[in-house]
């Protein structure tokens, strides 16, 4: 559950007795604390790993339409959004496994498939979307019919259609064309059902015994095509790669590193790697995000859109054009701007994005001092040491801070009144509490050396009068300026493999467990060994057993939402 | 000249092509318009028997009637003070003589029309096309009753008619402007011809311009191709994608005349248009914006060109963008009316009335008006090569039809069966006389022939 | 050439004036230089000046000018007659297009008074001259007379004021006016900079508000096109104040039309987010109306109550400098805009064009007649 925005900088109560179990100044973390990891040191196999519970997941909406558009067109695209994912474990995506699917979302993704078939059969597009013509275009034609369905199902099933369910589409269509008078009628009928079937909606782990170790299980070729397209082009995967799980090329490692190198090479690991780093970084808080225009006039709506998409675009020009050392995100200062930001950060501009260098002596460096972090971690009003720190952390480092007690005391926060001047003195009350300075000490410091940066990401030396100081620390690694901040970050053991787990957790569908961090201890040795580059991360998990590995799970563990996922199939012929 | 400029760092790429009003040694547009007139593609839908398809000059394939002649409805649009066209189904162009203006569109109360009692019905300038007492309706093809109980086809609803404008299959001298502006801020109360749906690929659209039939995206922006690309390949990778955009095929793309893709990288595929990749630039601001075409290399996209103008024309640019101009590099104007009575009959052409554009450019005074707003005259030995671009004999002073040898007999450059004409009050490279005319400019108005314009109300 | 500066008295209480009702300034903050001593400003609200004083008792004590609505009316009583359309709407038209041939004699309310806004232009105090509302002797507007008596001029809510300039600095893709101050030793005072004045081609910035035009944002010039409108003239600035020599200019008007300003001197208040003051010339009279009946169709200008007939007749009337050289009539009127620009970063190409130096305005006055 989200942290409400208002009064987050907590201002505990004197005298309050709340024990914060969970806040001892140490850093927590759910699922043990995952041991430093150095540079060289590496092992050199992979640990055996019993993989995955087969997993059922709900598509999410930039999937659905990036597979409809990357079948049918880019024209398909349209402003759907499905139901909202819940964070899990630092990922949205890891949700998704956890969805049921109410009623009224089926009435969603009918709607969208009715218009997307309805799309696909007009006169504009059918000429160019369908390889062959119906003999008769007032009638059925099962020819015409099965040679289409069936390329589309393969598609947007992401795995052949068998005979049944050949036939079953094939005859939907005949129906519907034999009602209507109209063939290409039909045919929508019939691709409207496979949009919304549970086996287009669904992204199911079906395993199969694994030859190499008796006894357990393996993903099937398609299952194991259709999370490695998931992962690495949040998209279905296309026909290059079904192509190579049809012929079970996918299934051999040699097979399988051929296939994830192409899906390396191809543009649309952009794609995919973009909606992986939205999700890590918490854009989603973008939807949400509003500023007083009183007090930043400036962070317009373009603003806003153009701050997230800066971040992303540093992060794949860095990550995947220049092949970079992943810890440098933060303490670059080489990214992108557009009009609407270098307004904000007080440059000229010329249209479009262009790439940008901040001087060497800029305290802009890294992502901690991008517009995106600095704006969505603050108040509508103000900055935020405590909810920067706290991103920090969470979104990072794989950390988690313990929520705020309920009866603390935010009135002397919102004192407009109040004599104090600069942020770093009103979040000194926290440290000099006993109480709140067992979660603040692992927080504030390092918000503290973002302060010269308001709530909208404009740099400021001074706070009402005040000049700002923005010394810190982090773990241990003190700093007198932001620029430290970023060095502590990069140098921070837990950055690469924090890393490591969301990565692996995005790519297995799911969130990770103890059992899981000899393997991710392994990749993350990986990582440190490539030069900390992130298509060699990527490689490893996409190519490692793990990946393709599932252990089996009692029947009884599944979820009553998901127990007949056929009742979730439409009849689409009212 | 194409020049990279580094501003602080950051870089910046500009043409600078040359002081305003400099003359263009050619008229660079149509310089690169293959040699070969090119036909469009149509998607192919039923139609009544005789009912055809026609291509034509300036607006791609249209439909004809089974004599040819371009069909027109006329989609009610509202003005000012009501509206007028028809709705659907409901024709009410009839045999009337309408004498009094309406004020649909002005503050001036109805008053008599000019030529009020010669002025002919709405039919005889538009003819119904009447259907047989045996016709049956066919796909979007309709028939509907008119007022005086003649069965009339409808297309989409809307009753058609032909223009008395045109003489021969291909002509579309009837109705709107031929290049529409990129926005409209009041309806244009025009008559259109109908014409079936271009054959594009999903996510792109064609649009008529002044150079020809553009392509563009679904969203309206102008699609181009590059010089250094070829049916197989594309040269335009990497940091060129910055600023051109492939645009991108579905996986179920399947080839059709003149489309084809070719595969960027393996499963992402790009559509080719006769041999041609297709981009979008990132920097057009506007819709059919033509800006990526000062990049050395690259060009828009068309279906088809528009028939070039008179050789002895030029084009200059001005301060609104780049016009159409004559020999002494004058800018050219076109001038257009409608009388603002419930049939909104044009006033813009030899067999109208021209009290209007007297009035305009002259007060009232004729002899003024050859003065001040001359007709583009034609040279003894000057040929025209296509129907939109004509000669024809106009008296310069009553702006009707005239016979050679006659007195006040002009021969004059014409441009959809209208004359051309330039402005006295101005030098070449200048457009004060853009936008001469009454209410907004959608009527009675002098209008510079624009090959870009600046401003999307053009 | 003294008598073309106005006394520094008269300019911070002109300054004062302008920047609010309260007429109280703060001690002025020395502002710093800009990088390279450059300043890009970009107008974002332009106004031709009206001196207004409540109910408008003074400069239009008869009352307001109406409107062509008004006029057609008073021109054709009978609601019973039958006219054609040649007398009523094509007579009006012909009027409007045609102003030197096609005269209407209806009445029009100049306005009255000796105070208008504006500078003094010619450096004499002549009899038709006003004084400036903070006692400036000699100030030349008489374009003040045509509009000042007009409701859709006035501001601040009058309907030819809002949606023209105003509309256009917001919502136009290309027709930004911009200002470049170069050579800037210092923002309080400076003996020497020079001025150039370009088109724009980048939308302003507005504030989340989409309401209020902010500073920082970035200008290309247009250099196809917009030769023109390119223009330089020196100037100095005074405690704060940019003070410019007189030198013609062109600025865009609604969609294709310009504005040619004679002898136009900037007077300028320089601010942290831009700039404000007042500009003032010889207004072309034949850009000024053609500026106004092609932005405004006789239904809209009959909205805002402005009769263009009329309007051309009063200006024809009231035009005081640039006598043609055959005729002998006025070409040009004296006049006033208030100004305010948002500071911008203007983006020169590297290899600039030639710039057209705008022919000499005999040159121009001569080639337009």
């Amino acid at each position: 559950m989200r942290v409400p925005r208002r009064g987050l900088v907590s201002v505990c109560a004197f005298g309050a007795a709340v024990a914060l179990a969970a806040c001892s100044g140490a850093v927590s973390e759910k699922h043990g604390a995952a041991p430093a990891v150095k540079a060289a040191k590496s092992a050199a196999v992979e640990p055996a790993n019993e993989g995955t519970p087969a997993r059922m997941r709900l598509i999410t909406s930039d999937q659905y339409l990036n597979t409809v558009a990357y079948v049918f067109g880019d024209d398909m695209r349209m402003d759907t959004n499905f139901a909202p994912l819940r964070r899990t474990d630092g990922l949205l995506e890891n949700g998704a496994a956890t969805m049921g699917v109410p009623a009224a979302q089926i009435e969603q993704y009918q709607r969208a498939a009715a218009t997307i078939a309805a799309k696909v059969v007009n006169a504009d597009h059918r000429d160019f979307l369908i390889p062959c013509k119906p003999v008769d275009e007032k009638a059925a034609d099962a020819a015409c019919a099965t040679k289409f369905l069936s390329a589309t199902g393969r598609l947007l099933y992401r795995r052949p259609m068998d005979a049944d369910m050949i036939k079953e589409a094939v005859d939907k269509a005949a129906e519907g064309a034999a009602r209507m008078k109209d063939f290409y009628a039909g045919l929508a009928l019939a691709v409207e059902g496979m949009l919304i079937s549970p086996d287009a909606l669904f992204i199911a782990d079906i395993s199969e015994p694994d030859p190499k170790r008796p006894g357990k299980e393996r993903l099937d070729a398609y299952s194991l095509a259709s999370r490695l397209s998931f992962f690495l082009w949040n998209a279905a995967p296309d026909d290059a790669v079904l192509k190579a799980a049809e012929t079970g090329e996918i299934l051999t490692p040699k097979g399988r590193a051929k296939v994830v190198d192409m899906m390396l090479a191809s543009p649309r690991l952009v794609a995919g790697m973009r909606t992986f780093f939205d999700d890590m970084f918490g854009f989603d808080d973008f939807a949400n995000l509003a500023k007083d225009p009183k007090v930043y006039p400036s962070f317009t709506g373009v603003a806003v859109q153009d701050a997230r998409e800066q971040t992303l675009r540093t992060v794949i020009s860095h990550l995947l054009d220049k092949q970079g050392d992943y810890r440098d995100l933060y303490t670059t200062r080489s990214t992108f701007i557009s009009p609407a930001l270098a307004a904000l950060y007080h440059l000229p501009a010329t249209p479009n994005w262009i790439p940008y260098e901040f001087p060497a002596d800029s305290p802009r460096v890294g992502l901690l001092t991008q517009i995106s972090f600095l704006a969505v971690h603050s108040h509508p009003g103000r900055s935020s040491p405590t909810l920067r720190g706290k991103a920090l952390r969470e979104r990072l480092l794989c950390q988690v801070v313990p929520r705020p007690p309920a009866n603390v005391d935010f009135s002397a926060v919102e004192n407009p009144t109040s004599p104090i001047k600069t942020q770093r003195e009103r979040v000194s009350i926290h440290l000099k509490n006993p109480v709140c300075a067992g979660c603040h000490k692992i927080t504030d410091p390092m918000g503290l050396a973002l302060e010269n940066f308001d709530g909208s990401g404009a740099y400021r030396e001074t706070e009402k009068g005040e000049a700002i100081d923005a010394s810190g620390s982090l773990d241990g690694a003190a700093f007198k300026t932001v620029v430290g901040l970023g060095q502590a970050l990069h140098d921070h053991p837990q950055l690469s493999a924090c890393l490591t787990r969301r990565l692996y957790s995005y790519g297995l569908g799911g969130p990770t467990t103890s059992d899981d961090q000899a393997v991710m201890t392994y990749l993350t040795g990986k990582f440190a060994g490539e030069g900390y580059k992130l298509p060699a991360l990527l490689r490893a998990i996409a190519t490692s057993n793990a990946f393709a590995t599932v252990r089996k799970v009692e029947p009884a563990a599944k979820s009553a939402a998901l127990e007949s996922p056929a009742s979730l199939s439409i009849n689409a012929t009212q | 000249m194409r020049t990279v400029v580094k501003i602080g760092g950051l870089l910046t790429a500009v043409t600078c092509l040359g002081l305003v009003g400099a003359i263009a040694p050619t008229l660079s547009v149509w310089a690169a318009a293959p040699g070969k007139a090119l036909i469009e593609d149509f998607q192919a839908e039923p139609m009544p028997p005789g009912f055809q398809v026609v291509n034509t000059e300036t607006q791609g394939p249209v439909f004809g009637d089974p004599k040819g002649k371009s069909m027109y409805i006329w989609r009610s649009v509202p003005l000012r003070q009501g509206k007028v066209g028809e709705d659907p189904n409901k024709p009410s162009c009839n045999n009337e003589q309408i004498k009094m203006s309406d004020g649909q569109y002005s503050i001036y109360a109805p008053a008599l029309l000019p030529e009020a009692d010669k002025r002919p019905t709405c039919t005889q300038v538009w003819p119904p096309v009447l259907a047989a007492a045996d016709a049956k309706p066919v796909g979007k093809w309709t028939i509907v009753t008119r007022q005086d109980g003649a069965k009339q086809w409808a297309y989409d609803n809307y009753a058609l008619y032909t223009s008395n404008l045109d003489e021969r299959p291909g002509d579309v001298n009837g109705g709107k402007r031929a290049t529409p502006p990129r926005q409209v801020n009041v309806g244009e109360p025009a008559r259109e011809a109908i014409a079936p749906a271009p054959a594009v690929p999903p996510g792109i659209d064609v649009t008529v311009t002044a150079t020809g039939r553009l392509i563009t995206t679904d969203k309206g922006f102008t699609v181009y191709t590059y010089d250094k690309d070829s049916a197989a390949k594309s040269n335009c990778t990497g940091v060129c994608e910055e600023t051109w955009k492939p645009v991108i095929a579905g996986a179920f793309a399947q080839p059709q005349a003149g489309w084809t893709t070719i595969e960027r990288a393996p499963g992402v595929k790009q559509w080719v248009f006769r041999g041609k990749p297709l981009y979008t630039y990132q920097l057009d601001r506007e819709i059919r914006g033509l800006d990526g075409q000062d990049m050395p290399g690259w060009r828009a996209a068309y279906t088809q060109f528009s028939p070039p103008a008179p050789s002895e024309f030029t084009t200059r640019d001005t301060l609104a963008g780049t016009v159409l101009a004559d020999k002494n590099g004058k800018t050219i104007y076109i001038y257009w009316c409608y009388e603002d009575a419930l049939d909104q009959l044009a006033c813009d052409h030899p067999n109208a009335p021209q009290a209007y554009r007297i009035a305009i450019c002259g007060a009232g005074d004729a002899d003024r008006c050859a003065k001040t707003w001359p007709m583009v005259r034609a040279a003894d030995n000057a040929v025209s090569n296509s129907r939109v671009w004509g000669i024809a004999y106009v008296n310069a002073k009553t702006g009707k039809w005239a016979k050679q040898g006659e007195a006040d007999a002009a021969r004059v450059w014409t441009y959809r069966g209208r004359p051309l004409y330039t402005y006295a009050g101005e030098k070449p490279g200048e457009v004060l006389g853009d936008e001469f005319g009454e209410h907004d400019q959608n009527r009675n108005t002098f209008k510079a022939f624009y090959m870009q314009s600046l401003n999307s109300y053009r | 050439m003294q008598n073309r500066f106005l006394g520094k008295a008269a300019l911070m209480s002109a300054a004062a004036m302008l920047m609010g009702a309260s007429g109280a300034i703060a001690a002025p903050t020395e502002l710093a230089v800009p990088k390279g001593g450059k300043l890009g400003l970009a107008v974002y609200w332009m106004h031709w000046s009206i001196y207004q004083t409540p109910e408008a008792k003074t400069e239009c004590p008869t009352g307001m000018n109406v409107g062509s609505r008004e006029e057609l009316l008073m021109q054709f009583p009978d609601k019973n007659k039958v006219y054609t359309y040649e007398e009523t709407a094509l007579n009006r038209e012909a009027a409007t297009w045609n102003p030197d041939l096609v005269k209407y004699d209806l009445p029009f309310k100049e306005a009255q008074g000796n105070i208008a806004i504006g500078m003094n232009l010619d450096g004499k105090v002549g009899p038709k001259d006003f004084t400036s509302p903070d006692g400036e002797k000699g100030v030349d507007n008489q374009l003040f007379r045509v509009i000042g008596c007009v409701d859709g001029w006035r501001g601040p809510v009058g309907v030819l004021d809002q949606f023209g300039l105003t509309r256009m600095y917001r919502n136009s893709v290309y027709n930004r006016v911009l200002l470049e101050i170069t050579g800037i030793d210092s923002m309080s005072n400076d003996d020497a900079v020079d001025v150039a004045t370009y088109r724009g081609l980048d939308p302003l910035l507005t504030d989340a508000t989409g309401n209020t035009f902010m500073p920082g944002g970035s200008q290309r010039i247009d250099v196809r096109y917009g030769g023109k409108l390119v223009s330089h003239r020196k100037g100095k600035i005074v405690d704060g104040v940019l003070i410019t020599e007189p030198a013609d200019w062109t600025f865009p008007e609604y969609q294709v039309n310009t504005q040619l300003m004679h002898d136009a001197r900037f007077r300028l208040k320089l601010t942290a987010d831009g700039a404000e003051g007042l500009i003032a010339g010889y207004a072309d009279i034949k850009d000024w109306h053609s500026a106004f009946i092609k932005g405004w169709s006789t239904i809209r200008s009959g909205q805002g109550l402005g009769s263009q007939p009329s309007h051309a007749r009063a200006l024809e009337r009231l035009a005081d400098a640039y006598p043609d050289p055959q005729t002998g009539k006025n070409t040009a009127i004296s006049a006033a805009l208030d100004a305010r620009f948002v500071q911008v970063f203007i983006q020169h190409p590297e290899n600039r064009v030639a710039e057209t130096a705008p022919a000499s305005a005999a040159q121009q006055r001569a080639e337009r007649r």
